[in-house]
């Protein structure tokens, strides 16, 4: 509160005073007052009203200033009114009683959504659980009996399993704290375990898979790093260039890995599409699917976007490069294994 | 060889032990989970399946309870995949952990390698089809007095036409075997694999053993 704004909100009671002060000496005069005792009750006069406004001036200085400082260090902002201390003035008290009001209303809304979230997600968790039981028992029935019907059926369950999965990390990606297992693998574990993953697509696009130099050691939560690889692989397939007849170039993956001085890179690079410069740097935002999400093949803007948020939760640098109508590169960049010892992690 | 499957869902238990049975173990299997363990362990079973989502009570106290009457080797197959639930199970005694969905034939190469290092025994497993026998442990196959050594590519692709004889088997499933075991082959790779196993086969006298149904894929 600045004294300027105090003064202009008390602008009508000044205004008043200072009529009020004027009128007595002009009074006073009219009486033949003597002119040293018209200055002195002037004086007092004057002197009272402004020891009473420096006084209410700094009381409520000090109470907003305080109140700033909290609500400044208060993490959990609607809780201001539960330990701000009673304001000593009414219109205070009074707002003060609202605000708290408010806060209750606040509060008890913000718990009923969190409660509301919290069994939402224990639903989907369980959903997810349960979903896998008729996958597995499909895979098994495929597994018994494979003839041309029961691997197209197989085909879309594993669809399913992989669209379960993005359930799963979208959920999981939704909570404050993550768990991660973080072991010592490599990248050739971590790509093995995607390439199986999406086996199926990739055969049947003709993919031609390269791997350069994948056996360097990195710390990393397998699971969470292979799923974000099997995200690039599922663009890869989507984003190939369409195959005519006569002009078809094969499609071809290339995995390569590389050491850096404190970090790891892992590189998938295809010969797909591309994507076009002015999409490229909201590629991993959600919801975005840009020009070749419109044009080639639906696109709900949610795999890179997980994959953006389980690597900034993994510290992993995910980057994308292209050369539209040419290639796509998507770069994992792992912090490395000597870095990570430094830290004493 | 007898694997008890331990698992609420009739559909995945029936379907396990078809898939087994084709690999020559004998399965048992209940749906009293109320006295479970002692059904399991009446039927002395050489390899336990748990799954830990059950009825009455769950698989981690199912776990605990037989591990504390029987060594029983114990392998825990279940949807929850947290690590919560892998660290749980092998300190309740699992002695391995696989989640759901899972590749029959991963779970298979556990089974056997769990079997084979509780009972040092080596299971013994051929498939057989047409006089040609494939000795999945040795990678051989044999007809007659002959037998010819296979390569790990050509051992999947006959594993896999073998066990669904009569079948017609597209390439890109025969690919896909590969893959799973960490083969990442391509068309012309697989072209190549498949010369070279009609040769071997046509070495020990069976030529036409592997046929080409065009446009749709191999069969044996």
């Amino acid at each position: 509160m600045r004294l300027k704004s105090y003064l202009t909100d008390r602008i009508v009671s000044l205004a008043c005073l200072a009529a009020a002060a004027s009128l007595a000496a002009l009074l006073l005069w009219l009486a033949d007052v003597r002119g040293i005792f018209i200055l002195f009750v002037e004086a007092i006069f004057c002197g009272a009203a402004f020891a009473s406004l420096v006084w209410d001036y700094a009381r409520r200085r000090a109470f907003y200033r305080r109140l700033f400082e909290l609500s400044d260090q208060l993490e959990e902002k609607t809780l201001l009114a539960e330990i701000s201390e009673e304001p000593q003035f009414l219109d205070g008290q009074i707002l003060m009683e609202i605000l708290r009001r408010n806060s209750k209303y606040e509060n008890d809304r913000i718990a009923a959504m969190e409660q509301k979230n919290r069994e939402y997600r224990e639903y989907l968790d369980s959903w997810v659980h349960e979903i896998k039981t008729p996958i597995t028992s499909a895979g098994l029935m495929i597994e018994n009996d494979k003839n041309r019907t029961t691997l197209r059926i197989g085909d879309e369950i594993g669809k399913i399993d992989a669209l379960v999965e993005q359930v799963l990390y979208y959920a999981r990606s939704t909570e404050a704290e993550k768990d991660f297992k973080v072991e010592k693998t490599t990248l050739r574990e971590i790509v093995n375990l995607a390439l199986k993953a999406y086996s199926r697509p990739l055969i049947q696009s003709g993919a031609k898979i390269h791997m350069e130099n994948l056996d360097i050691p990195v710390s990393a939560d397998i699971k969470s790093c292979s799923f974000t690889v099997g995200q690039i692989i599922s663009n890869a397939v989507k984003y190939r260039k369409p195959d005519r007849e006569g002009t078809k170039e094969p499609f071809h993956l290339t995995f390569s890995g590389s050491q850096e001085r404190n970090e790891v890179l892992l590189t998938v690079q295809d010969n797909g599409i591309g994507i076009p410069g002015r999409d490229i740097s909201r590629i991993f935002d959600k919801g975005f699917t840009g020009e070749n999400g419109r044009r080639y093949t639906k696109s709900t803007g949610i795999g890179l976007y997980l994959c953006r948020k389980l690597c900034g939760q993994m510290n992993i640098r995910i980057t994308a490069e292209s050369v539209p109508g040419e290639s796509t590169e998507i770069t994992l960049e792992f912090p490395a294994e000597s870095m990570i010892r430094e830290a004493g992690l | 060889m007898k694997i008890f499957i331990i698992e609420d869902d009739a559909s995945i238990r029936k379907e396990l032990s078809r898939f087994l049975q084709k690999y020559g173990y004998e399965c048992g299997t209940d749906d009293d989970f109320e006295r479970i363990v002692e059904k399991c362990l009446a039927a002395e079973p050489d390899l336990v399946l748990l799954d830990l989502n059950l009825p009455y009570q769950d698989g981690f106290q199912i776990c605990r309870e037989l591990r504390r009457k029987s060594g029983v080797p114990i392998i825990v197959l279940t949807s929850r995949s947290s690590d919560f639930d892998e660290l749980m199970s092998l300190n309740t005694g699992a002695d391995d952990y696989i989640t759901k969905p899972y590749n029959a034939q991963v779970l298979l190469a556990r089974i056997q390698k769990l079997i084979s290092r509780v009972y040092e025994a080596q299971p013994g497993t051929v498939l057989m089809h047409n006089g040609l026998t494939l000795n999945l442990m040795r990678a051989t196959v044999s007809h007659g007095g002959a037998e010819a050594e296979l390569t790990k590519n050509e051992m999947g692709i006959l594993r896999l036409l073998m066990e669904n004889k009569g079948n017609i088997i597209p390439r890109d499933a025969i690919i896909d075997e590969l893959w799973q075991s960490e083969e990442f082959i391509d068309e012309n790779t697989l072209n190549v694999n498949i010369v070279r196993l009609r040769k071997k086969l046509a070495g020990i006298g069976l030529p036409d053993y592997l046929q080409t149904k065009r446009g749709m894929g191999y069969c044996v």
